[in-house]
């Protein structure tokens, strides 16, 4: 590659990584401004900084209890669709069945229908179950649609491993349980590390479900945020200051398992 | 010990019949092969061994126990796959370990019985790197020593050399002829080449379009090839096999007229391997004219590609075992097709005629 074109391919990325990067900064920025730096008409670069927001909405307002709200939702839903998206995916990618492919088409079926028309008929049978206000209903609620990611996503990882090592594994004495649960499982671990993130950042970030399905009891993270969104104006540094909390688990997970995140990705699109 | 294969047969669900009624048996400690060009059913008859695949109709009994309906694990045989199938998240150790751990084997037998077969197959120095760190060869042993350690009673292998370099699977061909006779195990061993079945087997199963077209030892499968497929799929080069008539005791060709032994009339397919043809460079009685087309050395040996015709379009190939250097293209040279040489096939059907 020539020199030129290696400076042209950097100068994109840096554009992008700008572009990617601003609306965090600003936001990050926002939540450290006072009330008045943050709605000044020019934006203000150089400010004295304050951290009063975080203690206000977390302490004073109650936001901290969310953040347990979102990591108990986020990580069941993600563990409960991981529990049966992973035996399902594998039955996918090694059983030979009548309308095997129809019925995983049916599984990605279920993410394609808009959230909002989902959700009413959610809130009903929930309310009548008298779940609605609890992790249950939320993480049923997420578990919907992170079930389908897993199913399509781990199908292709388990096509990736060699049939072959199923078989060397049942000569070696394991029943097709034990295939599944010694061998497979270890080696899918990668794929299933990535997909679990992926099932994480999805319901950590969910909105919609969360806040019909949830009143008090068990808001999540986002829920929580449109409530800074008051009749006499709202209050952007606090809006600000629980946006840059909600993102640290995201960012924190993201480069645990950056490297076999990317694997997955690139997998998911090619094979699933 | 022994294996029975009672009238197996394999339909797969897309129609093809990979096997066809095979009815075969061979005993404890053979090195059996199943061989046959691609297509031929050898793996499949291997993986119905193993219990990898269902069979359609017919049964297998191992020592007189019918061993369908079992699951592989039930089998009490160990398998060596083509690509390996090395657990890559377990070290060398640990891959040749699994059997016996799966089999709850005390620990400190374990140990020892990894050891010794790692000893065995020289792989003693990398029993603690993980299978991406190996070399195809150093995977292959490890692939064996799995199969091995815990000492099943039939050891199946599906071309198990068929992914090494040239010079490694020779070498590796001699070791499982060693490890067969030091361990007295049956292996039971699917090739497509010819030359790793003469060399390897014991017995040799010999596969075409699902079914048995010869068991027999291997050298009775080179002198007495029980059809023209089985004539023309063992040896290098491949038997010669001219199409003609026999009658008043010659055989008439378009290639070449020969005097023989048979008296009946009939439709034949001669055939002579290129080792049996006697060259003569100067004319003699029995001898007939040929002209030489193309000369090939393959060290030691001479090939010598021959037309009796120039504008035959077969040749008929000389395998020779002395310096032909002085033999040019164009030459005459002149040929003797022994009588004891000769084997006789049916035209139609290409059974041996006796």
């Amino acid at each position: 590659m020539s020199r030129a074109w290696r400076n042209l391919g950097l100068g994109i990325i840096i554009a992008v990584i700008i572009i990617a990067l601003t609306p965090y900064v600003w936001m990050f920025l926002t939540s450290i401004k006072t009330r008045v730096d943050a709605l000044a008409s020019v934006p203000k670069w150089l400010f004295s900084p304050t951290f009063e927001h975080y203690p206000k909405v977390f302490i004073d307002k109650e936001y901290l209890p969310l953040v347990g709200n979102s990591i108990v939702v986020a990580l069941s839903s993600t563990l409960l669709s991981l529990l049966v998206g992973v035996p399902a995916s594998y039955v996918f990618a090694r059983e030979r069945f009548a309308g095997k492919e129809d019925l995983f088409f049916f599984f990605l079926t279920t993410r394609m229908a808009p959230a909002i028309s989902v959700v009413v008929p959610m809130f009903i049978i929930f309310g009548k179950l008298g779940l609605v206000d609890t992790y249950a209903s939320v993480i049923l609620a997420h578990s919907s649609f992170n079930i389908s990611l897993v199913v399509w996503m781990m199908r292709g990882f388990f096509e990736e491993i060699p049939q072959e090592i199923d078989e060397a594994a049942q000569m070696d004495g394991n029943t097709k349980a034990g295939t599944f649960f010694r061998i497979l499982l270890p080696l899918a671990a990668p794929g299933i590390a990535a997909t679990a993130v992926l099932c994480f950042i999805l319901s950590w970030n969910e909105l919609l479900y969360a806040m019909i399905l949830t009143a008090f009891e068990s808001r999540t993270l986002t829920v929580g945020i449109p409530g800074l969104v008051q009749p006499h104006g709202t209050l952007w540094g606090q809006v600000a200051s629980v946006a840059v909390v909600a993102t640290l688990p995201i960012i924190i997970f993201t480069f645990l398992v950056q490297k076999h995140l990317v694997r997955g990705m690139t997998f998911g699109a090619i094979k699933g | 010990m022994s294996v029975k294969f009672k009238n197996v047969s394999k339909r797969f669900t897309d129609g093809t019949l990979a096997l066809d009624n095979l009815e075969v048996e061979f005993s404890k400690g053979e090195f059996v092969i199943f061989l046959g060009p691609s297509g031929s059913g050898k793996t499949t008859a291997c993986r119905c061994l193993a219990g990898l695949e269902d069979i359609t109709a017919g049964k297998i009994f191992v020592d007189g126990k019918d061993i369908t309906p079992l699951p592989p694990r039930e089998r009490e045989m160990s398998m060596v796959f083509q690509n390996y199938a090395l657990y890559s998240h377990k070290t060398v150790y640990e891959n040749i370990a699994y059997p016996l751990r799966i089999r709850k084997y005390p620990k400190d037998k374990i140990d020892l019985m990894v050891r010794n077969v790692a000893k065995l197959l020289q792989i003693h120095d990398y029993l603690g790197r993980k299978p991406r760190q190996l070399s195809g060869g150093q995977a292959q042993r490890v692939a064996v020593a799995r199969a091995l350690v815990w000492q099943p009673s039939i050891c199946l292998m599906d071309e198990p050399l068929s992914n090494l370099d040239a010079i490694l699977r020779l070498q590796t061909r001699t070791e499982l002829k060693r490890l067969h006779e030091e361990l007295k195990c049956t292996f039971v061993f699917v090739t497509h080449d010819q030359e790793e079945a003469m060399t390897l087997g014991t017995r040799i199963i010999v596969l075409n379009r699902g079914k048995l077209i010869q068991f027999d030892t291997p050298r009775k499968i080179y002198s007495e090839p029980a059809t023209r497929f089985v004539a023309e799929f063992i040896g290098r080069p491949a038997m010669n096999t001219i199409e003609g008539n026999i009658s008043d005791g010659l055989f008439r060709a378009k290639e070449l007229d020969l005097p023989v032994s048979r008296r009946s009339d009939e439709k034949v397919v001669l055939g002579i391997r290129p080792e049996h043809i006697v060259l003569q460079r100067e004319s003699q009685s029995g001898f007939i004219p040929f002209t030489l087309d193309v000369v090939e050395l393959v060290q030691p040996d001479t090939l010598l590609f021959a037309k009796k015709d120039k504008i035959d379009p077969v040749s008929v190939v000389v395998r020779i075992m002395e310096d032909c250097s002085d033999l040019r293209p164009r030459d005459t040279i002149y040929l003797k097709f022994p009588q004891q040489a000769l084997h006789f096939f049916d035209l139609g059907t290409g059974e041996r005629l006796s």
